[in-house]
């Protein structure tokens, strides 16, 4: 008997078992000719392709968090919603990001260097905690009319960051016993100045965007986007 | 499938969204909420997902990704018609990322007139068997048989070698060129 190379035999199997199809490099055109038609006839089944109610809930749940009101902007400009998709970071309404690299120390690796910080066009200081508060460790989640973003003291002074994840904007969950903020997404965490602790993505997302943060006459305030 | 609603699925049945809805007409018909953004293409979304990567792990990951990316850039004012659109051209990107990672190659694309078709009036399930008589239809008997088993029936490789009188070893050469010359018709009909 013959034995073609068959490159694709572990993508088709899952594709047979429902599973995810795993990672590879599918380098014969006829292979991924061959995948294709094993998932075009797999979805060829009645039914096949309708969500279960609890995969319903479960999107849902992602997708749709509690605050979303204060989460996503509600005025996005009709251009930028007619623009191809991607990913859009939360939170970057009316407000340019610098892409200046700030303060990454002496040999950070620079995925994880913060790569920028946001500074609005039309801002203003706001407070978002007291510094009796941040004295006690811990990060604090503020949300404002367009920002949602996490403040912590480190090094005695205050630092903001977004509070969206990199990747996809998922909105992040302070983890206070690990010191870290989780994205409930794809398994990644941000440290609270933003740097990238661990991601299971093949690409780290980039590190958390810098909101301006002062701490003045015991209270703790961030620069953002004017609310009007 | 007949679920295409005049009003979103779940309607707000508040006097204030009753208010809302005469307004629509002028904006083609919009949406009262996020909510109802998610209710009435969710479904439609994961179908169109599904047909791109054939398994249920994928699909939802993919649905929910494109959920994410959609939602922040939309307005809950925003068209059905927008949402949808919006919703295609995001699905396009992020499928096409999915692949890159996954294999390097992109396998399946969306493609944005097809497919904001497929979102805005989704297949009925009852076509299921005439898509797959489409790729079996033109093989020759026994590749055709091998992929029934498999694919449509979900049979073991055993069991579809028991069925089909060969060894196992065979059967799995079988199904290999059943589905390469399953692509060529596959692709020969899309044009």
């Amino acid at each position: 008997m013959r034995r073609r190379g068959r490159k694709n035999d572990a993508q088709v199997e899952a594709i047979l078992n429902d599973e995810p199809i795993p990672q590879g490099q599918l380098e014969d055109p006829d292979d991924v000719d061959a995948l294709r038609a094993a998932i075009e006839l797999r979805a060829a089944r009645t039914g096949a392709d309708l969500p279960t109610s609890e995969v319903i809930e479960q999107i849902r749940r992602t997708v749709l968090p509690d605050d979303i009101e204060t989460a996503v902007p509600r005025s996005f400009s009709r251009r930028a919603m007619l623009a191809a998709g991607g990913a859009v970071a939360a939170g970057a309404v009316g407000v340019a990001v610098d892409r200046a690299v700030l303060g990454s120390g002496p040999g950070a690796p620079a995925r994880t260097a913060a790569s920028g910080e946001l500074v609005p066009d039309d801002g203003e200081w706001v407070q978002v905690a007291t510094a009796e508060q941040l004295a006690t460790g811990g990060t604090r989640r503020f949300a404002t009319a367009k920002l949602v973003g996490f403040v912590s003291e480190q090094n005695g002074a205050p630092v903001a960051v977004s509070g969206a994840c990199t990747h996809l904007g998922c909105l992040l969950q302070a983890n206070d016993q690990a010191d870290r903020l989780d994205c409930p997404c794809h398994r990644t965490a941000f440290s609270p100045d933003g740097r990238v602790v661990f991601s299971e993505l093949a690409s780290a997302p980039g590190p958390l965007p810098r909101i301006k943060a002062r701490s003045r006459e015991g209270s703790v305030e961030v620069f953002v986007p004017r609310e009007v | 499938m007949n679920d295409e609603p005049e009003e979103p699925a779940q309607p707000g049945g508040s006097p204030s969204a009753q208010g809302e809805r005469r307004l629509r007409a002028v904006d083609g018909d919009a949406y009262a909420s996020w909510d109802q953004i998610y209710s009435d293409n969710v479904v439609r979304l994961y179908r169109l997902m599904y047909s791109k990567v054939g398994n249920r792990p994928d699909a939802e990951d993919l649905t929910t990704e494109v959920f994410l990316a959609a939602l922040g850039p939309l307005r809950t004012s925003a068209s059905r018609p927008e949402v949808r659109a919006y919703l295609v051209a995001t699905a396009q990107t992020v499928l096409a990322a999915f692949w890159r990672r996954r294999l390097g190659k992109e396998v399946t694309t969306v493609e944005l007139a097809q497919d904001l078709a497929f979102l805005t009036d989704p297949p009925s399930e009852s076509d299921a068997p005439a898509r797959a008589q489409r790729i079996l239809g033109a093989l020759p008997d026994r590749y055709r048989r091998v992929l029934e088993l498999r694919f449509l029936e979900s049979r073991s490789i055993k069991e579809t070698a028991q069925e089909m009188g060969v060894s196992v070893a065979n059967a799995k050469v079988l199904q290999h060129r059943a589905l390469r010359l399953a692509a060529g018709s596959a692709e020969g009909d899309q044009g």
